[in-house]
């Protein structure tokens, strides 16, 4: 039997809870994208001051392997021109308790018949190499996500729009990859779909047509997705209709996500909000909507808030730490917690309390 | 207590398919009318159809002329050239009614029909180019796939919500291809047709791997007999999903229409799904010579009986009300479930065929006793069985309807030869037992 909670109890609870925002709050379920050093000076004891759990970065298939390796699931082949920043990254991360995620994404020429870096390669056994490889070089990093935004033509080919043929081809690359990280570690998660909000196939096809040539969907661990949003994050807010999913349609994403991708031992797909953020101050070249600085933290705190309270959310990460540099045109994206001279945005401090 | 007479005397599994009924009816379907045209829906849907065929005439929706405008995309759904306004606005108010849909493809426009054409081939059925006919069913099942936004919804999907366009799982190939007159050259006909399939077939798995390619529509006699057509056309590989058997009734007031469609199962290898379409007996005043509305109303009986025992998983009736069309290429509809006197479906009497689409319903000898079959409005609810007895209906046996609504009981015989069931107010038309 159960015993009441006495009113002194509560009290102390009630103290805790108002003493708690004005301290950094560390949360696995924070992850950031940013740099890895500014001028020399290593960013992440700001990462930990932002209570970071995990740090992302994007590892450019075709930069790492520009000429195909002659042992392509080994590391060490000397086709290989691993970028120094994430061994810096995973040292510094290890230093202050923050896990590294890493992007897998782009095909050299020689993977995708010679097109640019966005055309899928025509073998997904090639990308599951490389795969292989990245964790080969990288032990200690656990969370691989595969491409990024595959539902947008600019980083995806070929991708027709309102059609199967894009989906089916990331889910066969996805499927690969996934056998490959799991053949190295059972403790590797694997992150497919990374889809956003909109695109040139909507989440919702997206999702439903992720199906490899036997029929059935992909394996996955967690479920990448961008929520980006012109609305003020709310779940209790309607779809946005088209197939569209942004911050306050994930459990509506969560439905398409079980209806269509089924579930992993036994458990449902959790989310991995892997690019969010709430640009700044004006227009800009990136999207279409911009806020003032009060209500990127008002919205960045309504999205920490329900990230906080629902466990299918596995992590949201915040892209990224610094606004970008100005442009001739006035167009740079001001997507950052810190102005691009290092000066803290309101937002700084919500997702710190985050 | 209940006479011995009512006792049960077992029951008989409902075949594991029950045809789902559908209805086409292009005047009705496709009305510029936006009050007639949803109200045609909504009696589809009253009338127990749960699948509309709807005609998308691809001579009507890309561009017209003799060459194929320049700058034309005819995959991209979003051309300027392609007017799909009438197609849209039915599957709009289809889907309103939660009615599945089936778009019927049909007709060539000039620019993608074979050269020389001959003056006795009507236009569009002139080897349409199977190539040009996949661009264009790929844009239709784009622009069909749930996902393209609707034009006549302002939301963005960004700030304001959006809405996209219903999807369309269910793609016909062409209408009556082995008839002669759709498809031509006839002797060309089923070599040109399976390029057709294939062509489409690609385009529309190219959108979603679910959705159905359903082939054929052939009517037992025309330039080609319908099973002759299936065996040749299964001589070799065809792409399509399901084989549809169009039981149009030509001169016969009959049922021998449908007597290959138990045959054309056994064509089928491997085993595909058989719909039954084009179903549909003229009545008067209409067609002054056409089958009275009674009698009209026990052919569709049989026929749903024997579509069911056939296996099909569809039928569809053609014509939800009588009309006279004007347009070309929609012929006029003597076959509707309403007849048509004040030219309004809210107003307009039923005929007999109403009842028995919404509650099919027979009662056949089957020694010892008689056999009952049907199919009742509400899915797994309980039906019960009636005899009528000196002008008095007494029920005879309760059963309950399988997930689909079929049922089937036997029953003793006993005084009385007219049957009828009864799901609460819902009741079947009477049957007279052989």
């Amino acid at each position: 039997m159960r015993r009441p909670l006495t009113p002194l109890f509560l009290i102390a609870v009630l103290l805790a809870c108002l003493a708690a925002p004005a301290e950094a709050r560390y949360s696995r379920k924070k992850a950031i994208w940013g740099p890895t050093q500014v001028d020399g000076v290593s960013q992440f004891p700001i990462y930990r001051d932002l209570g970071v759990g995990i740090y992302q970065f994007a590892l450019g298939w075709d930069q790492v392997a520009p000429t195909r390796p002659r042992r392509p699931g080994d590391p060490r082949d000397a086709a290989y021109r691993w970028p120094e920043e994430v061994d810096f990254a995973i040292r510094e991360g290890r230093r202050h308790g923050i896990r590294v995620s890493l992007m897998l994404t782009l095909a050299p020429r020689w993977a995708n018949g010679g097109r640019s870096s966005e055309w899928a390669p025509r073998r997904p056994s090639d990308f599951a190499a490389f795969a292989r490889a990245a964790s080969r070089r990288y032990p200690r990093v656990r969370l691989w996500q595969i491409w990024g935004e595959p539902s947008r033509q600019r980083n995806f080919k070929p991708l027709p729009r309102f059609e199967a043929t894009g989906p089916r081809r990331y889910a066969r690359i996805l499927d690969a990859a996934y056998s490959s990280l799991k053949r190295r570690s059972r403790r590797n998660l694997v992150i497919g779909g990374n889809t956003f909000t909109t695109g040139d196939v909507s989440p919702r096809q997206f999702i439903r047509s992720m199906r490899l040539p036997g029929g059935r969907p992909p394996r996955m661990d967690l479920y990448g997705h961008n929520p980006f949003t012109a609305r003020e994050p709310a779940l209790r807010k309607g779809p946005l209709g088209h197939g569209y999913a942004d911050f306050s349609d994930l459990d509506t994403l969560a439905g398409w996500i079980d209806r269509n991708l089924g579930r992993v031992r036994g458990r449902r797909i959790r989310l991995f909000l892997g690019e969010f953020t709430l640009p700044t101050d004006h227009p800009n070249h990136e999207f279409n909507f911009w806020v003032d600085r009060e209500v990127q933290a008002r919205w960045l705190k309504a999205a920490l808030r329900i990230t906080r309270r629902w466990s299918r959310i596995y992590a949201l990460g915040w892209i990224g730490l610094y606004d970008d540099p100005p442009r001739e045109d006035g167009l740079e994206v001001n997507r950052g917690l810190l102005t691009h001279t290092g000066e803290r945005k309101p937002a700084y401090n919500v997702f710190l309390r985050g | 207590m209940l006479p011995v007479a009512w006792i049960v005397i077992g029951t008989v599994a409902a075949p594991a398919a029950t045809p789902v009924r559908g209805l086409s009816d292009d005047l009705a379907f496709t009305d510029s009318r936006p009050g007639p045209r949803a109200l045609a829906f909504r009696e589809a849907r009253r009338a127990g159809a749960r699948i509309v065929r709807i005609t998308l005439d691809w001579s009507l929706v890309a561009p017209a002329g003799p060459v194929k405008p320049p700058g034309f995309d005819a995959a991209d759904p979003a051309d300027p050239g392609y007017r799909w306004g009438y197609v849209e606005d039915a599957v709009r108010d289809a889907a309103r009614r939660r009615l599945r849909i089936v778009l019927l493809i049909v007709r060539a426009p000039a620019w993608a029909e074979g050269p020389n054409r001959p003056a006795d081939a009507p236009p569009g059925s002139w080897l349409p180019d199977p190539t040009e006919l996949g661009a264009f069913v790929r844009a239709a099942a784009r622009r069909f796939s749930g996902f393209f936004p609707d034009p006549k919804t302002p939301g963005d999907g960004l700030t304001e919500a959006g809405g996209s366009l219903p999807r369309v799982r269910f793609w016909q190939i062409w209408d009556h291809p082995n008839g002669g007159a759709t498809l031509q050259p006839a002797d060309a006909a089923i070599e040109h047709y399976r390029r057709m399939l294939d062509s489409a077939s690609r385009a529309v798995k190219r959108v979603a791997g679910e959705n159905t390619v359903v082939a054929g529509a052939t009517p037992r006699a025309g330039g080609i007999p319908a099973l002759v057509f299936w065996r040749r056309l299964l001589s070799a590989p065809a792409r399509f999903d399901v084989a549809a058997y169009s039981g149009a009734p030509s001169t016969s007031h009959g049922l021998g229409n449908l007597a290959p469609l138990r045959a054309l199962r056994g064509v089928l290898e491997p085993r595909k799904p058989v719909w039954l379409t084009d179903l549909g007996w003229a009545t008067p005043p209409q067609d002054p010579r056409g089958v009275t509305p009674d009698r009209q109303a026990r052919l569709l009986t049989e026929a749903l009986f024997r579509a069911d025992r056939a296996g099909a998983e569809v039928v569809v009736w053609n014509g939800l009300q009588d009309r006279t069309s004007h347009l070309p290429g929609f012929p006029s509809i003597a076959s509707g479930l309403f007849f048509n006197s004040a030219d309004d479906l809210a107003r307009d009497p039923a005929k007999p065929a109403l009842g028995v689409f919404r509650f099919p319903f027979l009662a056949r000898r089957d020694r010892p006793g008689v056999r009952a079959w049907g199919i009742a409005p509400r899915p797994r609810g309980r039906v019960s069985v009636e005899r009528r007895v000196a002008s008095r209906w007494r029920r005879v046996r309760f059963v309950r309807a399988s997930r689909s609504g079929e049922f089937v009981a036997k029953v003793r015989r006993g005084r009385g030869r007219i049957y009828r069931a009864r799901q609460g107010s819902a009741v079947s038309l009477p049957w007279r037992s052989n």
